[in-house]
């Protein structure tokens, strides 16, 4: 008889898991209740990690060409899509999804040219940091 | 790739997510990606490969502090993301410095020359091995000016180390015997380097040169040298490497010159060792006695070994994969009986009758040479033919790749190594 987790999103919106699924976050395991409240994520991205949890928890003993398949086109997503889904993962732990995650942005990184770097990350302000430099050195 | 601004700032605050790697208080610094905290930032940048580094560092302050950082290096080797780099030194280290070679992505590296002492020029049968995020340059052969005669090669005691982290050479504590052509081998398990043997010949000079036998132990974190038992005799041009797990632990040195002879009282013959020595290490400090194996073949099969390099076995560390680069065959050396055997033959060799580079990565064979020579002055010379012997699986694959040097470059003399980072 397997318990059923609620989880709940900062949107006030549940979600019930299976113990199979929910105990793939390492948050979700070591925690005494069965209802976990995740801050800062949204229902949208909460329900796709929900969906990958049991996607996994499922096929546990087949590691297989379809499970990779899923999951590549799992991954390939927006890249602000991508960054939420981190964080919610981050804070479940679950290790798996933030590997692929994290593998994923780390491709889009290394597929970008320097021009483009700087025109997706626009916050950085590459000129403002060059013009600290030089006031710092005195120009 | 939408090139949409990172998302709302409040998101990004959740830092508080507990983690096992140590997140940096992303209030005080910089983050590293915006809408990610810092811990998983740096997973990120630490998966990235090698070569792609250069590229990434000017993009801003705090990933070009990341990227040159010592703990980067930890990162990458405990998630397994090392990158694996041929090291190629084509002359005089202090001339031209070392490439690094990344054979995955085809990209090249080169490196800042070694600093230079102005009485000295020449270097040459120095051994290079890599040690964590350092690459070691030990000994050699040089000319010194400021000896009498000119003329006369010395062998060298210096060591140096290049620091990727802060890309810069330095110097480390001299050998305690000056010595060239000398067997090298990074001890397993442990930040120590033994070199044993070598002697002064220079690669101008294909004969003379002295030999000796003194075997030495550096230890990286004391920066010292320690001297050990000596080989039972002088041996110089020799390969070592070391065969064995934790317990019952050996340090191999194989083939080399010894004595030499002459022809008609004129011409100087090398007399090749065809034999090897073993020395076991059973306490943690000091070595232990040398024994000698037999000949490794019969008078007429061969004159002297050719290239070896040796492949790490992780399933029995007692079996090293030891395989020597003879004309155009490979073959294999099996400890037990003493014996080579013939493991393949290389499928092609280039028109024209350059050197073989011979380097193991990755678990593979490499044989590296030059495929067309175009000599024109100040273009590059033409491009490079990788050929790549996989031992399991007994199967051949190829790459072709631009050279950078500016002139061929000759595979005899140029020193090969490997490093990951």
């Amino acid at each position: 008889m397997s318990r059923v987790f609620k989880l709940k999103s900062s949107d006030n919106e549940t979600f019930e898991v299976e113990e199979a699924a929910a105990l793939l976050s390492e948050t979700i395991k070591s925690s005494s209740s069965t209802e976990i409240t995740v801050p800062n994520v949204k229902a949208e991205i909460l329900g796709k990690v929900v969906e990958w949890c049991n996607k996994h928890a499922e096929s546990e003993d087949t590691k297989d060409q379809l499970i990779k398949e899923w999951d590549a086109e799992f991954v390939s997503v927006d890249q602000h899509v991508l960054f939420k889904l981190i964080t919610a993962a981050d804070y479940l732990q679950i290790k798996e999804l933030v590997d692929q995650l994290t593998q994923r942005v780390g491709d889009m990184i290394k597929a970008k040219t320097l021009k483009t770097v700087e025109m997706t990350y626009p916050t950085f302000n590459v000129e403002r940091e060059v013009q600290e430099e030089l006031k710092s050195l005195g120009f | 790739m939408a090139s949409q601004s990172s998302p709302s700032s409040p998101s990004s605050s959740s830092s508080s997510s507990s983690s096992s790697l140590s997140s940096s208080s992303s209030s005080s610094s910089p983050p590293l990606i915006p809408g990610l905290p810092n811990d998983v930032a740096s997973l990120i940048l630490s998966l990235i490969p090698f070569s792609h580094h250069a590229r990434l560092k000017p993009t801003c302050k705090s990933w070009r502090l990341f990227l040159s950082s010592k703990a980067l290096f930890s990162s990458r080797q405990t998630h397994r993301s090392l990158s694996h780099l041929i090291c190629i030194f084509p002359e005089d280290p202090a001339v031209t410095g070392p490439y690094l070679f990344d054979p995955r992505h085809l990209a090249w590296c080169p490196l800042p020359p070694m600093p230079c002492n102005p009485y000295v020029y020449g270097l040459c049968n120095f051994t290079s091995v890599a040690i964590g995020p350092h690459l070691y340059v030990l000994g050699g052969s040089l000319f010194d000016a400021r000896s009498f005669p000119i003329d006369r090669p010395t062998p060298s005691s210096a060591v140096f180390r290049f620091d990727f982290t802060t890309a810069a050479w330095e110097y480390r504590a001299p050998m305690l015997t000056p010595r060239g052509s000398f067997a090298c081998a990074k001890v397993p398990d442990s930040d120590q380097i033994i070199v044993a043997g070598g002697g002064s010949r220079h690669t101008m000079f294909s004969a003379a040169g002295s030999r000796m036998s003194s075997v030495e132990r550096y230890d990286v974190c004391r920066d010292e040298w320690v001297a050990m038992e000596g080989l039972p005799s002088f041996r110089a041009g020799c390969v070592g490497f070391f065969a064995g797990d934790e317990e019952e632990r050996e340090f191999w040195v194989m083939g080399g010159y010894g004595q030499a002879r002459t022809i008609s009282e004129v011409v100087p013959v090398d007399e090749y060792y065809r034999n090897a020595v073993v020395m076991e290490l059973t306490s943690r400090n000091g070595g232990g006695r040398w024994r000698e194996t037999g000949d490794m073949w019969e008078g007429g099969e061969r004159m002297r070994l050719g290239k070896i390099v040796v492949v790490d076995n992780e399933v029995d560390p007692a079996q090293p994969g030891v395989f020597m680069l003879d004309g155009n065959d490979i073959f294999r050396y099996d400890l037990a009986s003493n014996r080579w055997s013939l493991e393949s033959r290389i499928p092609r060799k280039p028109p024209c009758n350059s050197s073989f580079a011979f380097v193991v990565l990755e678990g593979e064979l490499y044989v590296i040479t030059f495929w067309k020579i175009v000599e024109r002055l100040h273009k590059r010379a033409g491009r490079l033919y990788i050929q790549i012997y996989h031992p399991q699986q007994r199967t051949w694959r190829s790459l072709l790749t631009k050279s950078p040097f500016r002139y061929g470059l000759d595979f005899n003399a140029a020193v090969m190594s490997t490093i990951h980072l």
